[in-house]
C-alpha cells in the first residue's frame, strides 16, 4: 500500500503522548496496576482464564472464505481467496503454496501504525504462515497459491493468536482441504505470573525485565495447535526464561488451545447449517413456484 | 476329533504271532529252512551298501544335491581312512553344525547392524557439531567483525558503530540493528529475491533473542541518556551456505560484538539543542562490549524419530521440520522457534527442548574459550583468514 502524501504526517521529532503517563515505564507500578492482591486482573478475570471469545464465518462476500474473530478489544477480521497460480514462478511445485499477510490497521494500536508492513508485521507473517502450513493440504492443489490476509482491526494484545485462530476458520470456511483446524493461544510471563491470553498492556510488561531480586522470566509465548492430531503446529517465543518455564507453558497452551477448539468447531458447525436451511428453503419455494405454474 | 478309526479304538491284529517263539511253533522243517535262508539274506555282504549314482539322484532332487556337494566331496578322501560309517556320521554333524553356526552369526549380524546405531553419514553422532573456525578482527574497516566457517558453511559479519539518537521510550539504551545479506554467491538460490525472506527471518531470530536487557546490555551504548547514543550495524554475509545457517550466524554475530571496540568519548557537551562530543585520537582508546550473557542459536532438526543438531544442507532438505533455540550461559532460553513446513506433537517438542539446552550450554563454553584465547593473543596473532 503506497503512503498517502497528502496525509499529515506531522512533526519528525513527536513523540506518543504514552509515553508521559504515569507508571508507564516503571514495572513495580505497572504489576501493581495490573494485578489485584487476591491475583485478579484489571478485567476481573483470573490469571488462567482465557478472555471470551466471538467468532464468525463469512463476514466478507468477495471473498472465498472469511472470519471474525473477537476477544474484548482484540479484533481481527480475516479472508481467504480463491487458488490463483503462484506469481512469477515458472518451475512446477508438488505442494501448493499458502501467501500469508499479517497487518495492524494503522489506527489499531496506540501509536499510529505505517502502513508499510514493518519488522514485527513480517515477523507474525511468517509465524502465520508456519502455523497454517502444517494443517493444510497443499498436495491437493499443486502449483497453487492461496492467499490468507488478516488484519488486526483493534490490538489489545494477543493479536497473533486470534489472527492464526481466526484464520484457521477461514481457511475452512473457503473450503481449503485442510487435516484439522488450527487453534492458537498466547501465554505472556513476567516473573512467576503467568497471564493467559494477555491484554496489550500486561503484553508490554511481559517485555519487560523484572526488578532484581525476583525470578528473572519474563516473554511471551505463542503457540499454534491442531487438536485432533495433537500436533503443535508452530511455537514461538521471546524474552528470557529458563527451560522448566518453557516447557510447563507448553502444556497450559495445550491446555488453552483445547478449550478454544470446540468453539472454532461450533462456529463452523452454524455457518453449514445455516447454508443448509437456506437451500432447502430454496428447494422448497422452487417447488412452490411450479405448482403455481401447473 | 477326527480319527483315523472313526472314533473305534485301534487293537493289535498280530495276535500271539508278536512274539518270534510263537511265529516259530508249529513251522515244518521246509519252513524253518526258508526263514533261515531268509534271515541269512538280511544279512549285507561285505561289498554293501553299494553306492548306486541312479539311486542317488532319484531320491535327492537337484538343489539338495546341489547344496550337499561341496561337503561330500570334502568327505570322500576321508572314507579310507575313518571308515564309511563314521565318515557319514561326521559329515551328518558337519553340516548341521555349519547351518546352525551361519543361523547365529545372521542373527549377531543383523542385531548388530540393523540396531539404530547413532550415526549420521559423515560419521558423527546426531548430537554433534562440524568442526569450526572462527577468526575475530578480520575486517579493517569494521569496528568488530568475525569470520566463520562450519564445514562449508562461511559467515562474515562486520560490526559499524554510529552515533544516533536513541528511541524515546527507551532514553538510556543504545540500537542494534541486524541485517543479513544472503548473496547469490552462496547458493543460486538466493538468486534476486529469493534470499530476501530467508535473510529477514535470520535477522529477525537474532532480533527476537537479543531483545531483552538479560541478554545484551543495550545501555552501554549510551553516551548521553535521551539525546546521543551508539548504534550498531550487524551485517551478516553469508558467502558459502552449506546448512545450519541460524547456528553459524548466531555464533559469528556474538564474535564479531565481542571483537567490537567503541571508542571512548572525552567530552559531552550540550549547546542548546545541539551535543558536541570529543572522540579519544587514540586508536586503541575503547572499550569492548560484555557478550557474556548473548545467546547461541541452536537449530535441531527432525529426521525420522530422532532430531540431529548441526544439520548439513542435506540433511535439512530431509527434514520436514525444525526448532531453533536460542540459549545463553546461563541456561537461559531467549527465543524458541519453528522452521520447516511439519508440526510436533507436544512431548517431542519437550524432549527436544531438553535436548537443545544441554548442546547451547556446550556451544556458548566453546566459544568464549576460543574467543578469549584469541583475545589474550592480542595485536600479535597470526591472521589465518583469507581476507588478510
Amino acid at each position: 500500500m503506497p503512503v498517502d502524501s497528502r496525509r499529515l504526517q506531522g512533526p519528525e521529532n513527536a513523540n506518543s503522548y504514552t509515553l508521559y503517563l504515569p507508571n508507564s515505564n516503571t514495572c513495580r507500578g505497572l504489576l501493581n496496576d495490573l494485578i489485584t492482591n487476591d491475583k485478579k486482573r484489571k478485567d476481573g478475570r483470573g490469571l488462567s482464564d482465557h478472555r471470551r471469545i466471538y467468532m464468525k464465518t463469512g463476514v466478507v462476500s468477495q471473498a472465498k472464505g472469511s472470519a471474525y474473530i473477537e476477544q474484548n478489544n482484540t479484533k481481527v477480521i480475516c479472508s481467504v481467496f480463491d487458488p490463483r497460480e503462484i506469481p512469477r514462478k515458472s518451475d512446477y511445485s508438488v505442494n501448493g503454496e499458502l501467501y500469508c499477510e499479517f497487518k495492524f490497521a494503522p489506527f489499531s494500536c496506540i501509536k499510529w501504525r505505517s502502513h508499510q508492513p514493518d519488522a514485527f508485521e513480517k515477523e507474525c507473517s511468517l509465524i502465520l504462515r508456519r502455523s497454517l502450513e502444517p494443517a493444510v493440504c497443499r498436495h491437493e492443489f499443486p502449483n497453487f497459491q492461496v492467499d490468507v490476509y488478516a488484519l488486526v482491526l483493534e490490538n489489545d494484545g494477543s493479536a497473533l493468536a486470534a489472527a492464526i485462530t481466526c484464520a484457521g476458520l477461514a481457511l475452512a470456511d473457503a473450503s481449503v482441504p485442510m487435516y484439522d483446524l488450527v487453534v492458537a493461544a498466547t501465554l505472556g510471563i513476567h516473573g512467576d505470573n503467568k497471564f493467559l491470553d494477555p491484554s496489550a498492556e500486561e503484553e508490554s510488561l511481559c517485555n519487560i525485565s523484572p526488578p532484581d531480586g525476583r525470578s528473572h522470566n519474563h516473554g511471551i509465548i505463542t503457540a499454534a495447535f491442531s487438536p485432533a492430531h495433537q500436533q503443535m503446529s508452530d511455537f514461538a517465543q521471546s524474552g528470557v526464561m529458563d527451560i522448566e518455564c518453557v516447557t510447563s507453558s507448553i502444556e497450559v497452551l495445550r491446555e488453552a488451545c483445547e478449550i478454544i477448539y470446540p468453539l472454532s468447531q461450533q462456529c463452523l458447525l452454524k455457518s453449514v447449517t445455516k447454508v443448509f436451511k437456506k437451500k432447502q428453503t430454496e428447494t422448497k419455494l422452487d417447488i412452490s413456484s411450479d405448482k403455481i405454474e401447473y | 476329533m477326527a480319527s483315523d478309526t472313526g472314533g473305534v479304538k485301534p487293537f493289535a491284529i498280530q495276535g500271539r504271532l508278536a512274539r518270534e517263539r510263537e511265529r516259530l511253533l508249529g513251522m515244518t522243517e521246509k519252513e524253518r529252512a526258508w526263514r533261515r535262508q531268509w534271515l541269512k539274506d538280511q544279512e549285507l555282504s561285505r561289498n554293501e551298501p553299494r553306492y548306486v549314482p541312479e539311486y542317488y539322484t532319484e531320491r535327492y532332487n537337484p538343489i539338495r544335491r546341489a547344496y550337499k556337494m561341496p561337503l561330500d566331496m570334502a568327505f570322500k578322501p576321508l572314507a579310507p581312512v575313518l571308515g564309511a560309517e563314521r565318515t557319514a556320521v561326521i559329515r551328518w554333524f558337519t553340516g548341521k553344525f555349519l547351518m546352525i553356526g551361519f543361523a547365529i552369526y545372521a542373527t549377531a549380524y543383523y542385531f548388530k547392524y540393523n540396531a539404530h546405531e547413532d550415526f549420521r553419514c559423515d560419521g558423527r553422532t546426531r548430537l554433534d557439531y562440524r568442526p569450526m573456525e572462527v577468526e575475530t578482527d578480520v575486517v579493517s574497516h569494521a569496528s568488530g567483525s568475525a569470520r566463520l566457517r562450519l564445514a562449508n558453511t562461511d559467515i562474515l559479519v562486520g560490526v559499524k558503530t554510529e552515533i544516533d539518537t536513541p528511541y524515546p521510550e527507551r532514553p538510556r539504551e543504545g540500537k542494534i540493528e541486524f541485517f543479513v545479506d544472503c548473496s547469490a554467491n552462496a547458493t543460486p538460490a538466493f538468486e534476486g529475491r529469493g534470499g530476501e525472506e530467508l535473510g529477514t527471518e535470520i535477522s529477525n531470530s537474532l532480533a527476537t533473542s537479543y531483545q531483552s536487557s538479560q541478554t545484551f546490555d543495550l545501555t552501554a551504548l549510551c553516551i548521553l541518556p535521551g539525546r546521543q547514543c551508539w548504534k550498531l550495524y550487524v551485517d551478516i554475509l553469508i558467502l558459502e551456505c552449506g546448512g545450519n545457517l541460524f547456528d553459524a550466524v548466531s555464533l559469528a554475530v556474538k564474535a564479531a560484538l565481542h571483537n567490537v571496540r567503541i571508542p571512548k568519548v572525552k567530552a559531552a557537551s550540550l549547546d542548546g539543542g545541539t551535543v558536541d562530543l570529543q572522540l579519544s585520537d587514540d586508536p586503541f582508546d575503547c572499550y569492548h562490549l560484555d557478550v557474556s550473557a548473548a545467546p547461541c542459536l541452536v537449530t535441531l532438526c527432525k529426521i525420522g524419530d530422532h532430531c540431529v543438531v548441526d544439520p548439513t544442507a542435506e540433511e535439512e532438505m530431509c527434514s520436514n521440520a525444525s526448532v531453533v533455540m536460542a540459549i545463553t550461559e546461563k541456561s537461559l532460553v531467549t527465543s524458541v522457534f519453528k522452521t520447516g513446513v511439519g508440526s510436533f506433537h507436544p512431548q517431542t517438542l519437550l524432549d527436544i527442548l531438553k535436548v537443545g539446552l544441554a548442546i547451547g550450554l556446550n556451544l556458548n563454553k566453546a566459544l568464549k574459550a576460543a574467543l578469549l584465547e584469541e583475545r589474550e593473543q592480542g595485536h600479535v596473532k597470526e591472521c589465518c583468514g583469507f581476507l588478510k
